[in-house]
C-alpha cells in the first residue's frame, strides 16, 4: 500500500512537470498581455515599462525557469490583472464551483442511477428503449441555450428564482457556501439544474448499460437459478459490479466539471473558478492561466488516485500494485 | 412403498425465440420424462437447444426468448402455471441448476460463503451462522479442503475445477428432487473432467436426486446417464435407456454420433463425423430436420417430418426410415 | 383647508408613504469587472467607474466630460508651470478625519510608490510635478517641469486618499523621504479588505468580493449632494443575455449596454425603459502609410496606394457610415466626420459631412492609377467593440464593390493588440474613446508622428507623418491658455480630417436599461454612476 502511493507520488510529479512546461510554452507564446494592461494612451515608454515589469522581455525559459524555482516553494505567479497571487485567486473562487459541482453530480446520481437501473433491468423492452433514446437529448441539449431557457423560464417568466450570481454565503470550516442559507439555495437552484441535466443523462446512460450487461451475466442467471429474491439480486449483484464504472466515470467527471463548468458559470454569472479561467485568457491573464492548469492537473491526479482507492475496495480481483518480476 | 410417479414430466415443450422476422422456435415440441434417482443424459450438438430446454424447466428464459407450449410438471405441479415468485421458491431448493461456464458463473465481487449462503438464506429463514456452517460442509462433501476458510475467499482464488465444485455444492444446499447440469464439465481439462463426472456421480446417488446432465459428448453421457435422449434441431429425435441407445440406436443422427466418439476408430483412420452442420435457427429445413445430412434421406424425408414412434419399454424415434433392431453401430 | 391645499397635502402624504417601502436599495448590472477597489491600481473603465463612488478628485467630470469643482473650489494657472487650487474646507472623509491638502500630497506620492498596480497611474503627471506646496492647509501650489495645460482634467483623474491609512510624520512633497511617510506605502489588497478604501465619494465601501460584486452604503457626510440610495449593489455580468435576464426578472434594477438588439424587447415591455447617449468611443480606420511595400496590399507594381491621398479618399467615399448606422448598430451610433464628438474641447464645431459616394470613389480610384483596384486585408477585432466584426465585414464589402478587393481577418483582442503594436497590419479598424484633452487625445495618440520622448504618437503604427500637423499640435498641448488651445486644437483636427491619414467611421452610444421608475442621463464617458441614477414619479 505505502508502495503504491509512493509510485503514485512519483508518477504524479512526473506529470505536473511535463504539464508545466507545455502549459508554459502554449501560453506564453501568444499575444502578448501588455497590450490588453496598458491603458490605451501609454506611451511606449509606459508599454516598454510594463512588458519590463511583467518580466516579458526575457526569453521564454527565463521565464520558465523563475515560474520553476517560484512554483517549487508553493508560488504559481502573481496575476496581472487582480495583483494577487494567481494560486490564492483561483482558491478563493473554488469554493463556489466546488457547491455547484457537487450537488449537481450527487442529484444526478440520486436520480440517474435508479433510473438507469430500471432501464437496464428491463433491457429490451420498448419503454427501456425509448427511455435511452430520450436520455440523449439530456447531454445533445447545448448548456448556454439551456441555461438561458431555465433563465427565461424561471426568473423572467415565473419569478420563482433569481436570475444569476450567488446567494448568501456562510462559513464553515473558514469555507464560504451558499447552499446553508435559503437566499443561496435559490441562487443555487437554477445552475445546478443545468449543470445536472446532462449528467443526469449521463448517470442513466452508464447505470443502464451497465446494468443491462450486468442482467445478462452468468453469475445473475446463476443467482436467479438459485431462488435469489429479484431485490437482493438487484442490489448485491448488479448495482455492486456497475458500480465500478459508475465510480471511475464520476471521479473523471468530477474533475472536469470542476475545471470546466465554465459556461453555466458565465451563463449564471457563478463566481467560480470557471469564468476566472475564461476571462484569464482573454486577458492573456498568464500566472493565473498556468496556475489554473497545474491545480486543475493536481485534482485530476488526486481524484484518479481516490478512484483506484475506491477502485480496489469495490473489486477483489484489483490489485493495486502491478506484482513485480 | 416406492412412488414412481416422474419427478419430471415434460410433454411437447415449445420455446421460440423473437426478432424481426418472427418466433423461432429453439425447442420445438419435446417430451421428457425423469425418475427420482434416474440420471437422464440429454445429449445434442451445439445449437440443438437442449440448453434451452434446460434453462425451459427453470423459467430462466427472458425475452426476446418465450416458452410458449407445453406442460412441465414437477412433482406433481405444472411449472408453467406458477407465477415467478412461485417458480424463484422451487429454484435453488428443489430444483436446482449447475452451469456450464465456471468461471462466470460466480459474482466476482462476492465472496464464495455470501453467494452459498444466500442459496441457504432467500429459501428459509435460517441463521447466517447455521448457514455458513451447512455452506462449509456441502463444501467438504465436494471435497475442497479447508472449508471455512474457503468460505471468505473470492471465486477467482479458485481454479476452474474447484469453482465447478462450489457450484455443484451449492447446488447440493437444499437437498433439490432435481439436478440439472448444463454441461458442467464441458470448459474444464479432461482429467478434472474424470474427476467432476465421478464426484457428481457419487453425490447423486447418495443424495437420490434426480439429474438431468445435458451435454454434447457421447462419451461423458454414457458413463453415467441410465436413459438417454437425443436432441437435434429442436426436437427430441430418439430417446431410451442407455444401454439400448448406445448398441442399437434407431435414429441415424444417433449412429452418427457414436461413430464420431473418438476412441472407437481405429488409430491412423481419419475421425468420422456427421457431415455437414447443425442448422441456424432460422433455417431449419421443411420436413425432417435431419434429411440434408442424412444418408438414408428419401422423397419423404424432405417433405414431411416423421411422426413419433415408440415400442413399451421407453425407446422412441423420430424417423421415416429407422434402423433396424439388430442393424449393427 | 382649501380644496388644492388638501390634494396637495393628500399627495405629499402619499408621496411620503410610498417612498420607504424598501430601504432605497439599487442594484447595478455591470457589464465588466472591477478588478479592485484600489483608485491607482489599474485605468480600467470599471475600475474608475467604481472609484468614482468611494472617491473625490480634485476636480470631477460631468456628463459632457467639463470638469466641473470636486475637492477643489477652483484652480487658475498662474502661469505656465504654476498652477492653484483652493481646497474645500468643509470634507470629512468616511472614517471621520478632515480633508486637507497633505491627504492630496500624500496620494500624489503613493502613486509614485505604488508597487502592486498594474501600470502606472497617475505616476507620469506626478513626475511632472517640480514642487508641491501648501500656503495652507486649504491651498495647493503645484509647479510643473513641463508645461501641462490639462492640469485640472489630469488630476480630475487621481482619487485622493486620506494620510490616515498610512503611518506617517509631517506630510510634504519630498519624494527623496517618502514624503514624510513611515509605514509601509498601501498595496491593492489593503484596499478589497476595506481597509484601506476611505474616500471622500458619495458612498462608502461596505464589502468588495472579487466576482460577486460591491456593496456600498451611501456616505451620510458626504459634501455635496446626497444620493437618494441608500445602499447600492453593483454585479459584474459580463455576458449579456443573463444580464438582460436579470433586468427582465427583476433581479436589476439597472443594467449597462444592453445589446442593441435586445432593445425592442425592452421597448415593448412594460416596466422598463433605457437611455441612449453618444459616447466619445470613435471607431476608425488605420492605414499602413510608411511602408512602400505592405504586407497585406496587394497590388500589381508592389506600391502602397495609402500613400495616395486619393485613394484614401475613395476609400472613405465608398463606405455609407449612415447605413452601418442603421442596420448594423440598430441606429445606436452617430456618424463620425472628425475624430471627436462635436461638442467636445477642441472639436470643429459643424464639420462637413463626409459623404458616401461609390461612383466619386471608382473614379478617384482610376485617377490614382488604381483602375482596376488593388487587392487588401482588413484587420479587426471581433470581441472588442459592438458589433466590431460585423461592421468590418461590411466595410470590406462596400471596398470591393468599387473594386478594392478586401478580405477580413477578424480575431479575439489580446492577438489583435499584440499584433498591431508589432505593426504587422495594413489596414486596422481600431476604436479609441477620448477622454482629458478633448481632440488633444486622439490627435497626439495616432496622428502625431511618433516621438518617444516626447511621448507623442505612441499608437501611430501606420507611421503618418505631416510636420505641419506636428507643429501645430504639439503648440496646443503645451499652450495654457484655454481658447488659444482650443483653436490651434481645431486647426488641428481639421487637418487630419482633410489628409485622411485615418478614416472615422461612427460614434458608439452608449445604452443604460432600467426599470421604470429611474432615471439615467448616461454619460460620454461611460461610467455608471449610481449617484446619478435618480428616481422619477411613477
Amino acid at each position: 500500500m505505502a508502495l503504491f502511493v509512493l509510485q503514485r507520488l512519483l508518477q504524479s510529479i512526473a506529470v505536473l512537470f511535463a504539464v508545466s512546461i507545455a502549459i508554459f510554452l502554449a501560453v506564453y507564446s501568444v499575444g502578448n498581455p501588455a497590450d490588453l494592461l496598458v491603458p490605451p494612451d501609454a506611451t511606449q515608454a509606459e508599454r516598454a515599462a510594463m512588458i519590463a515589469r511583467l518580466g516579458l522581455d526575457r526569453p521564454v525559459w527565463a521565464q520558465y525557469l523563475t515560474f520553476l524555482g517560484n512554483a517549487l516553494q508553493g508560488d504559481l505567479g502573481t496575476s496581472f490583472v487582480h495583483g494577487r497571487p494567481a494560486l490564492s485567486l483561483i482558491l478563493s473562487r473554488m469554493p463556489a464551483t466546488f457547491e455547484l459541482v457537487f450537488w449537481a453530480l450527487a442529484i444526478a446520481s440520486a436520480i440517474g442511477i435508479p433510473i438507469g437501473l430500471w432501464i437496464g433491468l428491463n433491457d429490451g423492452t420498448r419503454t427501456a428503449r425509448a427511455a435511452m433514446t430520450g436520455s440523449i437529448l439530456g447531454y445533445s441539449i447545448p448548456s448556454f441555450w439551456k441555461g438561458m431557457v431555465l433563465i427565461l423560464i424561471f426568473a423572467v417568466w415565473l419569478q420563482w428564482l433569481p436570475a444569476a450570481g450567488r446567494g448568501e454565503t456562510v462559513s464553515l470550516l473558514g469555507i464560504p457556501l451558499s447552499f446553508l442559507t435559503l437566499d443561496g439555495l435559490r441562487h443555487m437552484t437554477l445552475p445546478v439544474v443545468n449543470l445536472a441535466i446532462p449528467n443526469i443523462a449521463l448517470m442513466i446512460r452508464l447505470t443502464a448499460a451497465g446494468a443491462a450487461e450486468a442482467v445478462h451475466q452468468d453469475y445473475v442467471r446463476f443467482a436467479r437459478a438459485k431462488g435469489v429474491r429479484p431485490k437482493r439480486i438487484v442490489r448485491r449483484h448488479v448495482l455492486r459490479n456497475i458500480l465500478i464504472p459508475i465510480v471511475t466515470v464520476l471521479g473523471v467527471e468530477f474533475g472536469s466539471l470542476i475545471a470546466f463548468s465554465t459556461i453555466t458559470e458565465t451563463v449564471f454569472a457563478w463566481p467560480g473558478m470557471g469564468r476566472l479561467l475564461i476571462t484569464s485568457i482573454y486577458q492573456l491573464d498568464r500566472p493565473v492561466v498556468v496556475a489554473y492548469v497545474m491545480l486543475v492537473t493536481f485534482i485530476f491526479v488526486a481524484v484518479n488516485l481516490l478512484v483506484d482507492f475506491t477502485y480496489a475496495a469495490l473489486d477483489p480481483r484489483v490489485k493495486l500494485v502491478e506484482n513485480m518480476g | 412403498m416406492t412412488d414412481n410417479s416422474p419427478v419430471l414430466d415434460m410433454r411437447g415443450l415449445r420455446t421460440v425465440f423473437h426478432d424481426a422476422a418472427g418466433a423461432w422456435p429453439a425447442v420445438d415440441g419435446i417430451d421428457l420424462t425423469v425418475h427420482r434417482g434416474e440420471v437422464l443424459g440429454l445429449v445434442g450438438e451445439s445449437g440443438s437447444g437442449k440448453s434451452v430446454a434446460g434453462f425451459s424447466i427453470l423459467g430462466l428464459i427472458d425475452p426476446p426468448g418465450e416458452i410458449t407450449d407445453g406442460q412441465v410438471t414437477f412433482r406433481g405441479q405444472d411449472l408453467r402455471r406458477l407465477d415467478e415468485e412461485g417458480l424463484r421458491r422451487l429454484r435453488g431448493a428443489e430444483l436446482a441448476m449447475i452451469f456450464q461456464d465456471p468461471l462466470t458463473t460466480l459474482n466476482p465481487v462476492l465472496t464464495i460463503g455470501e453467494q452459498m449462503v444466500e442459496a441457504i438464506t432467500e429459501h428459509a429463514d435460517v441463521a447466517p451462522a447455521e448457514a455458513r456452517r451447512r455452506a462449509a460442509e456441502s463444501l467438504e462433501k465436494v471435497g475442497i479442503t479447508s472449508p471455512r476458510a474457503r468460505l471468505d475467499q473470492y471465486p477467482h482464488e479458485f481454479s476452474g475445477g474447484m469453482r465447478q465444485r462450489v457450484a455443484i455444492a451449492t447446488a447440493l444446499l437444499n437437498n433439490p428432487a432435481l439436478i440439472i447440469a448444463d454441461e458442467p464439465t464441458t470448459a474444464l481439462d479432461v482429467t478434472i473432467q474424470g474427476q467432476i463426472i465421478a464426484e457428481m456421480q457419487r453425490l447423486q446417488a447418495e443424495s437420490g436426486a434426480a439429474l438431468i446432465w445435458i451435454s454434447h459428448d457421447l462419451g461423458v453421457v454414457a458413463e453415467l446417464a441410465d436413459r438417454i435422449a437425443v436432441m437435434y434441431a429442436g426436437r427430441i429425435v430418439e430417446t431410451g435407456s442407455t444401454d439400448e441407445v448406445l448398441d442399437r440406436p434407431r435414429h441415424p443422427y444417433t449412429k452418427g454420433l457414436l461413430e464420431s466418439v473418438p476412441g472407437d476408430a481405429p488409430p491412423g483412420q481419419g475421425l468420422r463425423q456427421v457431415p455437414g452442420a447443425a442448422p441456424p435457427l432460422s433455417a431449419r429445413p421443411v420436413g425432417c430436420p435431419f434429411h440434408p445430412r442424412c444418408d438414408r434421406a428419401t422423397e419423404i424425408c424432405r417433405r414431411e417430418e416423421p411422426a413419433r414412434d415408440a415400442d413399451p419399454s421407453g425407446r422412441s424415434w423420430l424417423c421415416h426410415h429407422p434402423l433396424d433392431d439388430g442393424a449393427a453401430a | 383647508m382649501t380644496y388644492r391645499n388638501l390634494k396637495a397635502g393628500t399627495a405629499m402624504l402619499l408621496a411620503l408613504a410610498a417612498s420607504p417601502a424598501a430601504a432605497q436599495e439599487l442594484t447595478i448590472a455591470l457589464a465588466s469587472e472591477p478588478t479592485a477597489v484600489d483608485p491607482h491600481y489599474h485605468d480600467l473603465t470599471s475600475n474608475n467607474a467604481v472609484a468614482e463612488h468611494i472617491y473625490s478628485a480634485l476636480g470631477r467630470a460631468d456628463a459632457q466630460q467639463n470638469i466641473q469643482p470636486g475637492l477643489a473650489t477652483s484652480w487658475e494657472a498662474e502661469d505656465d508651470n504654476t498652477w492653484v487650487f483652493q481646497l474645500r474646507d468643509d470634507v470629512v472623509f468616511s472614517d471621520g478625519s478632515e480633508f486637507n491638502a497633505d491627504d492630496v500630497i500624500f496620494t500624489y506620492c503613493r502613486t509614485m510608490n505604488n508597487e502592486t498596480s498594474v501600470g502606472t497611474v497617475g505616476e507620469s503627471v506626478v513626475t511632472n510635478f517640480a514642487s508641491v506646496e501648501t500656503p495652507d492647509p486649504h491651498t495647493l501650489r503645484i509647479t510643473t517641469k513641463e508645461i501641462e495645460p490639462l492640469m485640472p482634467e489630469l488630476l480630475a483623474q487621481i482619487m485622493i486618499l486620506s494620510e490616515g491609512i498610512v503611518e506617517h510624520d509631517e506630510i510634504t512633497f519630498d519624494l527623496e523621504n517618502d514624503c514624510g511617510v513611515t509605514g509601509e506605502w498601501p498595496g491593492v489588497d489593503a484596499f478589497n479588505t476595506g481597509e484601506a478604501a476611505i474616500g471622500t465619494g458619495p458612498f462608502v465601501l461596505e464589502e468588495f468580493t472579487l466576482g460577486s460584486g460591491i456593496t456600498l452604503g451611501r456616505n451620510e457626510n458626504y459634501f455635496g449632494e446626497a444620493p437618494v440610495w441608500e445602499r447600492v449593489r453593483m454585479v459584474p455580468v459580463p455576458a449579456s443575455g443573463p444580464r438582460l435576464a436579470g433586468l427582465l426578472s427583476g433581479d436589476y434594477d439597472l443594467i449597462e449596454n444592453p445589446a442593441a438588439r435586445d432593445i425592442t424587447q425592452i421597448e415593448a415591455q412594460e416596466g422598463l425603459d433605457y437611455v441612449s447617449v453618444p459616447s466619445n468611443r470613435i471607431i476608425f480606420l488605420q492605414m499602413d502609410i510608411g511602408r512602400d511595400d505592405s504586407p497585406f496590399i496587394r497590388t500589381g507594381d508592389g506600391s502602397n496606394p495609402f500613400q495616395d491621398e486619393r485613394v484614401r479618399r475613395a476609400v472613405s467615399m465608398a463606405i455609407d457610415r449612415q447605413a452601418i448606422v442603421d442596420r448594423i448598430m440598430d441606429g445606436f451610433a452617430t456618424p463620425a466626420y472628425q475624430f471627436i464628438p462635436d461638442n467636445m474641447f477642441g472639436a470643429i464645431p459643424d464639420p462637413e459631412p463626409l459623404e458616401y459616394d461609390p461612383e466619386r470613389a471608382t473614379e478617384l480610384l482610376a485617377e490614382a492609377g488604381y483602375p482596376d483596384g488593388f487587392g487588401l486585408t482588413l484587420h479587426a477585432t471581433n470581441d472588442r467593440y459592438i458589433n466590431d466584426s460585423q461592421v468590418a465585414q461590411v466595410v470590406a464589402q462596400f471596398l470591393t464593390r468599387i473594386g478594392i478587393q478586401t478580405e477580413l481577418d477578424a480575431m479575439t483582442r489580446s492577438i489583435f493588440f499584440s499584433r498591431r503594436s508589432d505593426k504587422e497590419f495594413s489596414f486596422a479598424m481600431g476604436g479609441w474613446g477620448s477622454s482629458e484633452g478633448g481632440a488633444a487625445s486622439f490627435l497626439r495618440q495616432y496622428v502625431t508622428t511618433d516621438n518617444e520622448d516626447l511621448g507623442v504618437g505612441a499608437s501611430n503604427y501606420g507611421a503618418w507623418s505631416d510636420p505641419e500637423f506636428d507643429a501645430i499640435l504639439l503648440e496646443a498641448i503645451s499652450t495654457v491658455d484655454e481658447e488659444k488651445r482650443a483653436a490651434l486644437l481645431q486647426r488641428a483636427e481639421q487637418m487630419a480630417v482633410d489628409k485622411l491619414g485615418f478614416i472615422p467611421l461612427h460614434f458608439e452610444s452608449s445604452i443604460w436599461a432600467f426599470r421604470d421608475g429611474l432615471s439615467y442621463p448616461g454619460r460620454a464617458d461611460q461610467y455608471t454612476l449610481a449617484h446619478e441614477v435618480t428616481q422619477t414619479a411613477e
